[in-house]
């Protein structure tokens, strides 16, 4: 090991991403600074509100957070090691896959760049919500009632005194999480039903395709908030309302199955005897992933915003938890009294559904331009 | 193209069978009991009784779905709440829904498309850029906050608009007086706004698309002004998916609807829709999800004939 390898494996121990630096891997060194920086202010935050011991007190959510604070520091650490002694020896090859060449063409996008920083910071702050809100999101004070923005409380407060920042920090779990979770359930369930009505046609493909039709002739809106109207609320029937009825993904994946089922490969995997079940797991489903992937990323912003839509009619996620849409439902009651109120919990909307949107767009563009979203 | 459209016909009411059937089916799955919940919390098991004989709510299922089907055909099903015929309800908050949606229409057709194909021509210039972010944000923003935001800055800050309500009208319109269409501007800007960010996008990708063939290049070769080949041969072939676009909207305007007109009390059918969830009433949420349906399945259907007539490549046998 000459003196030079020594030195940078010392720093990295120290600091990872500075032996990167030495090296100059900027991109990668300041990644792992960058990175360390956030866990840093992180953990600061955390241990200033005695929070960083959170695994031997408090409530389960602190606990989880910590825990992850912990391993993602872990796997910074592991990680810059692993790759800065790991020999940095390019490959080069000659011809380069599909999903190597989209990588590589979104790696280059500002949009999409920009839209990914979005949705990292939106979900780091789900993760960290307790460490990064100052305030207990909802601990009423109600001495100090629709406060305007202050050094102490940033966004302000609503009609209980509670902290407004807190409160979005907070809300960002609910939005991200119900997103998330109905989207997955869309991809799955959407994507299954896409593929079994192109795959088989005939009378499979009517059945499914008359189904489609007769969910979506109901505006969804409309069909969800009377679904959630009709059973009552909670995270867990949110999810599952709109995974089950966000059916956008399924006529997309139909049509494209249609297509790849008549090519070449595909008769040339039944001549050799592939069965059905083969075929579609080693043949369609990777082959009608690119479409998936935009439809499941701009659905994850749908989503978003029907959840905030329901939370405001009041059908959504019930008070106190706080949720983006209920936290304009308030703020449209003291829109004469307090317009700040409604700045915050709508920007937070805006920005991570521009997120996905942005990624939306960037992965459209790199992965199938012809995709007509 | 007579008997494509019957056929389309038919098509529709078979699916608005099934909708009101799905919809019947999940309001009896559903806990909770409306003849309880309008008789009050302090009624009697008598009066409920009664409630419930009165509405026919203790009649068997598949009779309950048949007279709610032909109660709202001929009229006489009555709202549990408002204790009024559907039908009239309906109509007497049409008008409201209409014009709204119809300012919201105008809003999009006239900016979305002028955008768009600009968006189109400028292609990777700034303003190129800047349209298509303010279209992307558009897209990423939801309806409700943006009246808010209006209401706030319009109404309350400046207090130039009224942040609420239909305003003066003449017979049950308020575009007939300056004092309605100024209520309207708020409520229609809102529910206008995503489709017009959505038009925008689509007008754009669909203009860049037929800019790219090979016949506008031979247009081009032949020497025709450019104006003419950008407004003859890529403008008009441009518009079709547009049209598809605008013929979903004005079908599925219910669905925002609800949204903007709860937010800026506009009370057209998508408040009433409101209502009749939040108060059970479920003969009037089925009418009104059938009539979105409707609206919507009839977008659709009159999309695909006014296709064949737009586009002489497509003919329905």
């Amino acid at each position: 090991m000459s003196k030079k390898t020594l030195i940078v494996f010392v720093l990295t121990v120290l600091l990872p991403g500075s032996g990167h630096l030495l090296r100059r891997r900027w991109k990668a060194g300041f990644c792992y600074v960058g990175l360390l920086l956030i866990e840093g202010v992180t953990a600061l935050l955390a241990g200033q509100q005695g929070l960083l011991w959170g695994v031997w007190c408090s409530s389960r959510g602190e606990v989880v957070s910590s825990l992850l604070l912990y391993i993602s520091i872990a796997l910074t650490w592991t990680g810059a090691l692993w790759s800065v002694c790991r020999r940095t020896k390019k490959k080069e090859r000659a011809s380069r896959g599909y999903w190597e060449h989209a990588v590589e063409k979104l790696s280059r996008d500002t949009k999409g760049i920009t839209g990914g920083v979005i949705i990292c910071v939106v979900i780091l702050i789900a993760i960290f919500a307790p460490f990064y809100a100052i305030h207990d999101p909802i601990d009423m004070d109600f001495m100090h009632t629709l406060e305007r923005p202050s050094a102490l409380h940033l966004f302000g407060t609503d009609d209980y005194g509670r902290d407004l920042m807190s409160r979005i920090f907070f809300g960002s779990r609910v939005a991200l999480g119900i997103g998330a979770g109905a989207t997955l359930l869309n991809m799955v369930w959407g994507g299954l039903l896409g593929i079994i009505a192109g795959f088989y046609r005939n009378i499979v493909d009517s059945v499914i395709m008359r189904f489609l039709e007769v969910i979506g002739s109901v505006p969804y809106l409309i069909l969800v908030i009377f679904i959630i109207g009709m059973f009552g609320s909670s995270v867990k029937m949110l999810i599952i309302t709109l995974g089950i009825f966000g059916l956008a993904p399924a006529r997309i994946i139909r049509s494209e199955v249609l297509s790849i089922r008549e090519s070449d490969y595909i008769t040339a995997a039944k001549a050799s005897g592939a069965g059905d079940f083969y075929t579609i797991i080693r043949h369609i489903i990777p082959n009608s992933m690119a479409p998936l992937l935009v439809v499941t990323t701009m659905q994850i912003g749908v989503n978003i915003i029907i959840v905030a839509g329901l939370s405001f009619l009041g059908f959504g996620i019930s008070p106190p938890t706080p949720s983006w849409g209920s936290m304009l439902q308030e703020a449209q009651q003291f829109i004469v009294v307090n317009p700040w109120l409604g700045l915050p919990p709508g920007i937070a909307i805006m920005l991570t559904v521009l997120g996905f949107n942005l990624v939306g767009d960037s992965l459209r563009d790199a992965l199938d331009p012809t995709l007509g979203i | 193209m007579l008997g494509y459209a019957i056929r389309r016909g038919l098509q529709m009411i078979l699916v608005l069978f099934f909708v009101s059937l799905l919809v019947f089916v999940f309001i009896k799955l559903a806990p909770g009991d409306p003849a309880r919940l309008l008789a009050g919390m302090t009624a009697t098991p008598d009066t409920v009784e009664i409630i419930r004989h009165e509405f026919g709510l203790d009649r068997p299922y598949y009779i309950q779905f048949a007279r709610l089907l032909t109660g709202l055909f001929s009229g006489r099903l009555k709202s549990l709440t408002y204790r009024a015929p559907i039908r009239d309800l309906i109509i007497e908050r049409a008008r409201a829904s209409i014009e709204l949606g119809l300012v919201a229409l105008l809003l999009t057709v006239i900016i979305s498309i002028p955008f768009g194909v600009i968006s189109a021509l400028m292609r990777g210039r700034p303003l190129d850029y800047a349209i298509s972010l303010v279209a992307l944000v558009g897209i990423s923003t939801p309806v409700f906050w943006l009246a808010i935001i209006l209401m706030s800055v319009f109404g309350v800050q400046l207090g130039i608009l009224p942040i609420s309500g239909r305003g003066a009208t003449i017979g049950g319109w308020s575009l007939a007086t300056v004092d309605g269409v100024r209520h309207l501007i708020i409520p229609g800007v809102a529910l206008a706004a995503i489709q017009l960010a959505l038009n925008t996008r689509l007008t754009r990708s669909s203009m860049l698309e037929i800019l790219n063939q090979d016949y506008l290049r031979t247009a081009r070769a032949k020497g025709l002004k450019a104006r003419i080949v950008i407004v003859k041969h890529a403008f008009r072939n441009a518009m079709l998916p547009v049209l598809t676009n605008v013929g979903i909207q004005i079908g599925g305007f219910l669905g925002g609807a609800v949204l903007t007109e709860t937010v800026t009390a506009w009370p057209g059918l998508g408040r009433l829709m409101f209502e009749a969830i939040s108060r059970r009433d479920e003969p009037l949420i089925i009418g009104l999800t059938l009539l979105s349906a409707f609206t919507a399945v009839f977008g659709y259907i009159v999309v695909d004939l006014l296709y064949a007539l737009v586009d002489p490549r497509i003919t329905y046998e």
